[in-house]
């Protein structure tokens, strides 16, 4: 196909292989005039252009010339070359490409040494100052271009004198040198300064023209005749010189060139006086060679071929019709490039001269595609990856000895991430055996990055026994730690007696402690507004006492006025005081009494998010909290950089995928460590929240991520470890992943329409849905949807102090003084009461991370059971003031060593625990103690408040137990034993014959008190009471009295039904206890005649739906003198009516 | 780490010109200057050679599978000026469609990404580029041709994953903007866009000095920034790279000792395959900082990962 043109009579010669653009070189031909007739030559260089569509080259240069060429050449010397021109009369004209390429005059230099026209020349391919020359009379001259003054000779002439038609350099031996003459080609040794061999051909009556080395074989090399009746190319072998190797035979007339294809030996071009361009296979061994293809039929002679040493596809061809054309090997059909003939032009009217010309190409071009493809079209290797990491290569290397064939196609695995794919592995293990905690202690351990060490911890305080008391201590509110503070502080203000007693917020304590200071006192009834309220309250107009106090800022007043005028007037009067109040403390309460956190979160101060977090996690619901959390980020995420940090802990505790990723992807985006450290958070996160019994969506930026991760992992040849992260996702570009990797794995169909139902499941990683027995455990341990996690921490406070003390030096101080109130009573964290009050009394400033604080019950909880004290299934034991058998064990002098023979829950009569609480006491709560144990780590960064409490670990728990697996047991654990088991089968055998229990020695305040004391000792060492021992038997309530239990029962069990909120449940669930120590008393007879004779008439007011009435009679009976006895059950009695009266539940 | 999972003595009587898997991995097609094209299942590490085709009279340059949502084709290409579309029923494979409107070799075919439909892309020894749309309502393909996109021949296509052009913009198949690069013998790189009905030049991207042997777009990661890897005679690979697809940037990868010849992306797009022409195969990963670098050199399948 012909790419170019120009209209020139010329010799050509293109630039050298190093050179780029390719540049052709146009020297005025000597052989013919042009139709101008002009004598002047120029040598001109032109851009060969291919960029540019259309038959034009742009001229780059132009030099004119005295003299005519016969032959150019253009060698590498020098940047841009030399271009040498063989001209008439021995003349050698030197020009210099750059200087020409700048528009300088490039002739640096004119030998002629020659004798007759110069036709023959040839620049040396290995040395490139080289070049040879040939001329008349057998003369062929060595030029060095660093000296051109002496040309070398490589012999003696050859004989007979001849012209000297053609030169060319051997290409693969630098110093042989071939060179034709008409009849003879001589082939020169320049080391020995001779001709070494002389080729004739005997048998055909050849003139040989031109010559060409063979580019690979260094022997061999190509001849044209230039002879019309033998117009053959011949391939000799040097080392069978006496004939040809083969004879190519297609040309009509005499061959004027040929050139051999410096990149693919199997091509060789000729041309010729039949006006053709041939393409042969020199290799092949078809008789008379292989014809190619015909490159192109012109209308005139091509003079010359020259084969574009940088471009192999190109050739360059002179003829005689004034044109030069480049024709390219490939590209198909010809294209209609016109060519005028210049001769017929200048002479009009001989168009009769002209013979061919008329015969136009036809208009139906026809291809002229090498019937072979040449070499360079042949890919030999290659490279290309599949899916899943796959590298799919060829070469074409010799085939080894029995090695792999070069027709042999290999597909290996690339793994280019090896650490991604080791920890990839490393996660998966840990998911599979479900070590979380340990998994995520592990990765807090190892980083240095105080920031991630905080993430893992919150990750892992996901999977604790009780995830948000851990939550809590990682912020900083250890409870215990606080609370053991909070009680100190307590202690010595001698305000324990009166927080108590104001945080059970039952007047009734109120009065009897009144009572105990009695001192005669006038009731004034002015006008001032002491004697106002007095009169109000003589009136029992309760509204405006409270309006009163109110106004008087008598709030304490008011509040405990309004709490005799029911809820409605309370929450009023609450309201009313939260108004008046200013300052952070009063919203807290605020929050607290609206069960409004959100306020808090919203306002806060940014500074105080941890306070902010704390406060949520101790108080939200489930259902509040990770919307709370979530919240909380989003403000922390428009904070600096370090609150940027933190806004990622909100959401760890928030469960919120999306804002976690995205205010991750940073960096996560380029680099794999860094997207492995999110997957990894992510997977963990989704753990804790499936473990919460949320549903994970996989949609957003977390279903971007995992299926970047999944496709990464995929890459690295991880197909089935991919497919566990793609879930169910219904992200379409997920989904797209996980069908692929389905299919790619074998597991479905591929090619078939048909899908299988059945290997979708296959896929669905197990351990996104179940966890090894945690996630069922941790689910059903919160029977009360609403409140489940927000109680198990609350027996948490004082345990790790109290675990290190004996029991005496905490606890025995009772002062007797105050008898009447047990330590357990009031603990019921505001659970008899409205609960509000109670918790208000408590938000001391320096307190406020610990609502729950003060209750000195806290004190005495027993902490590792908190799993069932939540369900305050373990309260009754403690409170219960009958439980003098407990007496016997006291003295038990093993505190440490879990005791089984001491499980209290025996001691409580009748007790029918709901279900799920058997199911959760059946649960060692051993786990809690990792908590605790928190090494240094966790104390916490630059608080800057004062609230930051010391956490010291080592004061409670040794550090150690952190690096223990799971189920480890924390040191001070250890007697508690983990196996429920261990005591399942005891309580039965062990327990002393039930008369050690039954005693029911006059009710001693004092001795109580420390049976109290003793027996929540007791308790914490024996966590683990999980059994109700069925073989105790209650003695029964005498019969005049059961009529009472029936009604408190059905009543408590009516309110039970109507409450719909968890609150209320759970304090009808503490008034079951209370009522229990009430039929305890019954039984026991304990009750004076007076108190019995009130609690009937109380029983018959409940019947008569006579709240208030029940309400009024339980306040009489609470002030009078009684009261020792009754105080234990009278607080439920009264929140029984509270609740009744409020849900409006009537026994009919 | 790569490491050999399976060597395929494909048979072929002549030298192998093209390997490559389906989007699964699952099956293998290779061609050869035997004039043929042989598809194997390589599923758990099989060889099982399921058909070998024979409808080519030259050699067969360059294969390349379908997206399976348009069902099991195998489109091939020859020297024969041919390019030839199979399917496949029932395990056999059988001639689904020709294309003879090259005037020379076709060198390269590629499918489209699937969001275009059903798509072929040829590049040809003629200088022109062929892109045939299966019409689903007539069942019929369409064929469009740039004409003199490379002087004396194109030798490699590579679309355009199909992303928006510019970042922002949110996605819509109906926004696509249909992309192919396009390396030819006249040394140049060539960008394309289809506009209506018509495809236009779009870049020319000038820094080869040679042949242009191979082309490949690589695949979207999600971020919006186009990168192109082509490899030249010239012994270069250069990776052009462009925000929005209108300005390009190139940095050369390394100058090799032989001539480059291919060019693969991984399908993340973060490894690039280089083969040379003296057998090398090496792999080359951008690192943190931008700057590409050779992370293994294969040799006959296997090699070592260095990552720093």
């Amino acid at each position: 196909m012909k790419v170019k043109d120009v209209e020139r009579t010329a010799n050509v010669a293109w630039s050298p292989k190093n050179q780029s653009p390719i540049l052709l070189a146009a020297g005025t031909a000597a052989q013919q005039l042009d139709a101008s007739f002009s004598t002047n030559a120029t040598l001109e260089i032109y851009s060969l252009n291919l960029g540019e569509l259309g038959p034009d080259m742009v001229l780059k240069a132009a030099t004119p010339s005295e003299h005519r060429f016969h032959k150019i050449i253009w060698g590498a010397y020098e940047s841009h070359g030399t271009i040498v021109g063989g001209c008439d009369g021995g003349l050698i004209q030197i020009y210099s490409a750059s200087k020409l390429m700048n528009g300088e005059n490039g002739l640096i230099c004119r030998q002629n040494k020659h004798t007759g026209p110069v036709h023959a020349l040839d620049f040396n391919p290995f040395q490139q100052n080289l070049f040879a020359t040939g001329a008349g009379d057998s003369e062929i001259f060595i030029w060095d271009l660093n000296n051109t003054n002496t040309p070398m000779s490589p012999g003696s002439k050859s004989q007979p004198l001849e012209d000297v038609l053609a030169i060319s350099w051997n290409r693969q031996v630098q110093h042989i040198l071939a060179s034709t003459f008409a009849s003879k080609c001589v082939i020169w040794d320049l080391r020995k300064n001779e001709p070494i061999i002389k080729l004739t051909d005997t048998v055909s009556r050849v003139r040989w023209k031109m010559i060409a080395w063979h580019p690979e074989v260094a022997t061999q090399l190509c001849l044209a005749s230039e002879e019309d009746h033998s117009p053959i190319i011949q391939l000799w072998d040097l080392r069978f010189a006496t004939s040809p190797l083969k004879t190519l035979e297609n040309h009509q007339r005499g061959v004027l060139s040929v050139a051999w294809c410096a990149d693919d030996p199997d091509l060789l071009v000729s041309c010729g006086k039949d006006n053709r361009i041939i393409a042969w296979n020199p290799n092949s061994n078809e008789p008379n060679g292989e014809v190619l293809s015909e490159i192109a039929k012109t209308n005139q002679w091509n003079f010359d071929v020259q084969w574009c040493p940088r471009n192999p596809a190109i050739i360059a061809c002179p003829s005689f019709d004034g044109h030069v054309s480049v024709y390219s090997l490939m590209g198909g059909k010809t294209q209609q490039i016109q060519t005028t003939n210049k001769i017929a032009d200048s002479f009009p009217g001989m168009d009769g001269y002209v013979q061919a010309p008329v015969l136009q190409q036809s208009s139906a071009p026809v291809s002229v595609d090498l019937s072979r493809p040449p070499k360079w079209l042949k890919r030999p290797v290659g490279a290309r990856f599949g899916f899943g990491g796959k590298l799919i290569s060829f070469d074409n290397t010799k085939p080894d000895v029995d090695q792999i064939s070069h027709r042999t196609v290999q597909i290996s695995q690339v793994i280019t991430e090896p650490e991604l794919v080791q920890k990839s592995t490393e996660l998966e293990q840990a998911l599979e055996y479900g070590n979380f905690t340990e998994y995520c202690s592990r990765k807090a351990e190892t980083t240095n990055d105080q920031h991630t060490k905080y993430i893992w911890h919150f990750l892992r305080a996901n999977f604790e026994e009780n995830p948000r008391a851990e939550l809590l201590n990682l912020l900083g509110y250890r409870i215990e730690d606080v609370n053991n503070k909070l009680n100190q502080f307590v202690h010595k203000n001698k305000v324990d007696g009166v927080s108590e007693r104001l945080e059970d917020l039952d007047p009734f304590d109120a009065i009897v402690d009144n009572k105990t200071v009695t001192k005669p006192f006038k009731i004034k009834t002015g006008d001032d507004t002491e004697g106002l309220i007095t009169q109000a309250l003589l009136l029992g107009n309760v509204e405006a006492a409270v309006e009163l106090c109110l106004e008087a800022k008598r709030f304490a007043d008011a509040i405990i006025i309004a709490m005799t005028g029911g809820s409605d007037l309370l929450a009023r009067t609450q309201h009313a005081y939260l108004e008046q109040c200013e300052g952070y403390v009063s919203s807290l309460i605020s929050a607290l009494v609206s069960e409004d956190w959100a306020s808090v979160i919203n306002n806060c101060d940014l500074s105080s998010w941890k306070e902010a977090l704390a406060a949520t996690l101790t108080h939200s619901t489930d259902e509040a909290l990770p919307l709370l959390c979530e919240q909380l980020g989003n403000r922390l995420s428009h904070g600096d950089a370090k609150l940027k940090q933190d806004s990622q802990l909100c959401y760890i505790c928030a469960g919120s995928f999306d804002n976690l990723v995205n205010s991750w992807s940073g960096n996560a985006q380029n680099s794999t460590s860094d997207l492995q450290d999110l997957v990894e958070l992510v997977v963990f996160l989704q753990k804790a929240v499936e473990r919460q019994g949320r549903q994970v969506q996989i949609s957003g930026a977390l279903a971007d991520l995992l299926g970047r991760y999944a496709s990464i992992l995929a890459s690295q040849g991880n197909l089935s470890t991919a497919l566990s992260y793609l879930g169910s996702s219904q992200d379409e570009k997920v989904a797209a992943l996980r069908e692929r990797l389905y299919i790619s794995l074998g597991q479905k169909p591929g090619y078939g329409a048909q899908r299988q139902a059945q290997s979708r499941r296959l896929s669905q990683r197990q351990s996104f849905s179940s966890y090894p027995n945690m996630g069922a455990q941790f689910n059903s341990g919160l029977p009360n949807a609403a409140v489940p996690v927000s109680q198990p921490w609350q027996p948490q406070p004082q345990m790790g102090g109290f675990n290190q003390q004996p029991p005496a030096r905490t606890f025995s101080p009772a002062p007797p003084s105050q008898p009447t109130r047990p330590p357990s009573v009031g603990s019921n964290h505001g659970g008899s009461g409205t609960g509000l009050p109670s918790r208000k009394y408590v938000l001391d400033p320096s307190v406020t991370s610990n609502p729950y604080g003060a209750p000195t019950r806290n004190m005495y909880a027993p902490q590792p059971v908190s799993n069932f004290q939540n369900n305050n299934y373990g309260a009754p034991s403690p409170i219960t003031p009958l439980v003098p058998s407990n007496n016997n064990y006291v003295p038990n002098p093993v505190p440490m060593v879990p005791n089984p023979p001491l499980n209290p829950t025996p001691l409580v009569p009748n007790i029918q625990p709901p279900p799920p609480m058997t199911s959760e006491m059946g649960q060692p709560a051993t786990e809690k103690y990792f908590p605790s144990s928190a090494p240094g780590w966790n104390d916490p960064p630059p608080l800057n408040k004062p609230l930051r409490p010391q956490p010291k670990p080592e004061a409670s728990v040794p550090s150690q137990p952190i690096t223990h697996p799971l189920y480890g047991s924390a040191p001070t654990n250890n007697g508690y034993g983990t196996e429920p088991q261990m005591f399942q089968p005891q309580p039965t055998n062990n327990f002393a014959p039930p008369n050690n229990f039954t005693p029911p020695t006059t009710f001693n305040p004092t001795g109580f008190k420390s049976n109290a004391v003793n027996f929540n000792q007791v308790q914490n060492q024996t966590p683990v009471v999980p059994e109700k021992p069925q073989p105790i038997q209650k003695p029964p309530i005498p019969e005049e009295h059961i009529h009472m239990q029936t009604v408190f029962d059905e009543l408590k069990y009516q309110c039970s039904c109507a409450a719909n909120n968890p609150q209320t449940k759970r304090k009808l669930e503490d008034v079951g206890r209370k009522l229990e120590s009430l039929y305890d008393l019954l039984r026991e007879q304990k009750l004076s005649p007076n108190t019995l004779g009130a609690l009937h008439q109380m029983v018959q007011l409940v019947q008569n739906g006579d709240y208030t009435g029940g309400l009024n009679l339980h306040t009489q009976l609470v002030s009078g003198p009684d009261f020792a006895q009754i105080a234990s059950f009278m607080p439920g009695l009264k929140v029984l009516l509270q609740c009744a009266l409020q849900l409006q539940v009537y026994l009919r | 780490m790569v490491s050999i999972l399976n060597s395929i003595d494909t048979g072929h009587e002549d030298m192998v010109h093209d390997a490559e898997v389906d989007y699964y991995g699952l099956r293998l097609a290779t061609c050869s200057s035997d004039n043929s094209v042989k598809v194997y299942d390589i599923k758990n590490g099989g060889t099982a050679l399921i058909d070998d085709l024979k409808g080519h009279f030259g050699p067969v340059w360059q294969i390349a599978w379908s997206h399976p949502k348009f069902g099991n084709l195998l489109a091939s290409c020859s020297y024969d000026r041919k390019v030839i579309i199979w399917k496949e029923q029932n395990g056999k494979f059988t001639k689904y469609y020709e294309y003879a409107n090259h005037d020379s070799s076709v060198n390269s075919v590629q499918f489209a990404p699937p969001e275009y439909g059903l798509v072929l892309a040829c590049g040809s020894s003629d200088g022109s580029i062929s892109i045939l749309s299966y019409i689903s309502e007539t069942h019929n393909w369409d064929a469009k041709k740039i004409q003199n996109a490379h002087a004396i021949g194109c030798n490699a296509v590579s679309w355009a994953p199909a992303i928006t052009p510019t970042s922002g913009e949110f996605r819509d198949a109906a926004k696509l903007v249909k992309r192919l690069v396009s390396g030819g013998c006249d040394n140049l790189v060539k960008v394309w866009r289809e506009e209506e009905d018509r495809w236009v030049e779009e870049n020319k991207l000038e820094v080869h000095s040679d042949w242009v042997r191979d082309v490949a777009w690589a695949p979207s990661v999600g971020l919006h920034q186009h990168t192109i890897a082509s490899c030249s005679q010239d012994r270069r690979v250069i990776i052009w790279t462009s925000d929005d697809g209108n300005n390009w940037n190139s940095t050369v990868l390394q100058t090799f000792d032989d001539v480059v010849w291919n060019v693969s992306w991984s399908l993340n797009g973060n490894i690039l395959a280089v083969s040379g022409g003296d057998n090398k195969i090496t792999l080359w990963k951008q690192n943190l900082q931008g700057n590409w670098q050779c992370v293994s050199d294969v040799v006959k399948g296997q090699g070592q990962i260095n990552n720093q």
